[in-house]
C-alpha cells in the first residue's frame, strides 16, 4: 500500500531479533550509496563519473533511551567487537503485505551513550550493512503466537524469476521449538515450501535465507510449534527484481 | 488434451494447501493435489511423472 507514513506506522526495528523500538528511539535512517569514481582526465572540460558497481548500505538510529535490560539494545551493542546481525525494519504498518526492509548483515560500527544533567541517558548507534538492503513485504506481522499459524497469502500479481530472500526475526521465545516457513504458489490453491528457516529454539535470533529461481505470485508464512509457551516473531520476503 | 491425474505424479517438494495441510511429501504421489495445479507444478519441476522417474529414484 504505497503512500506516506508517520512515526506511528514504524512498527518493527529488530536487529538480530533484538527490538530497538523498546528503547523508544526518536529516529532511524538507512542509506544506500552507489560509489562513483572520477574517470575524467586531461583534455576533459567537464568532470566524468562512473559507477564502480558496488552498492553500500548503512543504517543509523538515534535518540533511544539507554537501556541495559537483558536482550535489549545495550546487550547487543556494548561489545566493541562488531557482530553481524540480520535486521528487519517495517515502516509502513504491521500487517500482512505491508512493506518491510531486510538487512542481510548489520555490523554495529558506533555505539554512542549520552548522559546529561537533568535527563535520562540516551544512546545512538550506527551500522554498516555487510551484504544487501532488500525491500520486501511482511508475511507474518510482529505478533506473539502460542499455536501453529497459517497466514493469508500476499499477491504480487505475477511470479518473479530472480529468487529472493526470506527473513525471520524472533524477539521472544519460550517454547520447545518452532518451524517457520515461507510457501509460494502460482494459483493460491496449492503451495510449495520455498523457505524453511532454521528451527527456532531460543531468542533473540534472526535469519535470512536466500533462494534462487522462480518465486511464484502468492507468498504465505506458516509456523508449526512444539511445546507450551509463546513466540514473538516477524517474517517477510524480499523478491529480487 | 488428456486430464492430468495426481496419481501419475510424485512430488519433489512438500506440497500443501492454503491451510498448510500437507498434500504430498517429496517422493510421494499426488492424489490429494488438485488437478488444476498439476500443470504449473510440472512446469516448475515440483512434481514429475512417475513413468519419467529413473529406477534408482523409485
Amino acid at each position: 500500500m504505497p503512500g506516506k507514513y508517520g512515526a506511528g506506522s514504524f512498527s518493527v526495528l529488530q536487529i538480530g531479533g533484538i527490538s530497538m523500538l523498546t528503547a523508544k528511539l526518536k529516529g532511524a535512517s538507512w542509506k544506500i550509496e552507489v560509489p562513483q569514481e572520477s574517470t575524467d582526465g586531461l583534455g576533459d572540460a567537464w568532470s566524468e563519473m562512473s559507477p564502480t558497481g558496488a552498492v553500500i548500505g548503512t543504517f543509523s538510529q538515534e535518540g533511544a533511551y539507554f537501556d541495559d535490560t537483558a536482550s535489549r539494545m545495550h546487550s547487543a551493542l556494548k561489545s566493541g567487537v562488531p557482530a553481524s546481525r540480520v535486521g528487519v525494519v517495517a515502516y509502513a504498518g504491521n500487517t500482512i503485505g505491508s512493506a518491510m526492509v531486510g538487512f542481510s548483515g548489520m555490523l554495529n560500527t558506533a555505539y554512542d551513550v549520552i548522559a546529561s544533567m537533568g535527563g535520562l541517558s540516551k544512546a545512538n548507534a550506527a551500522y554498516a550493512v555487510s551484504g544487501s538492503v532488500e525491500p520486501g513485504v511482511i508475511l507474518q506481522p510482529l505478533e506473539e503466537k502460542s499455536a501453529n499459524w497459517t497466514g493469508t497469502s500476499v499477491d504480487y500479481g505475477a511470479a518473479t524469476t530472480g529468487g529472493g530472500a526470506g527473513y525471520l526475526s524472533v524477539s521472544q521465545f519460550n517454547m520447545t521449538n518452532a518451524i517457520v516457513k515461507v510457501r509460494h504458489s502460482a494459483d493460491n490453491v496449492t503451495f510449495a515450501d520455498l523457505v524453511t528457516f532454521t528451527t527456532v529454539t531460543a531468542s533473540p535470533t534472526a535469519e535470512r535465507v536466500a533462494v534462487t529461481g522462480t518465486v511464484n505470485r502468492y507468498l504465505m508464512s506458516t509456523g508449526t510449534v512444539t511445546g507450551v509457551g509463546t513466540i514473538s516473531l516477524v517474517s517477510g520476503f524480499a523478491r529480487t527484481v | 488434451m488428456k486430464a492430468m491425474k495426481g496419481s501419475d505424479y510424485v512430488a519433489r517438494v512438500r506440497l500443501s494447501d492454503a491451510e498448510n495441510k500437507t498434500l504430498a511429501l517429496p517422493g510421494k504421489t499426488c492424489e490429494k493435489v488438485p488437478e488444476s495445479s498439476l500443470p504449473w507444478l510440472l512446469k516448475q519441476k515440483m512434481v514429475e511423472r512417475i513413468k519419467d522417474r529413473r529406477k534408482d529414484q523409485e
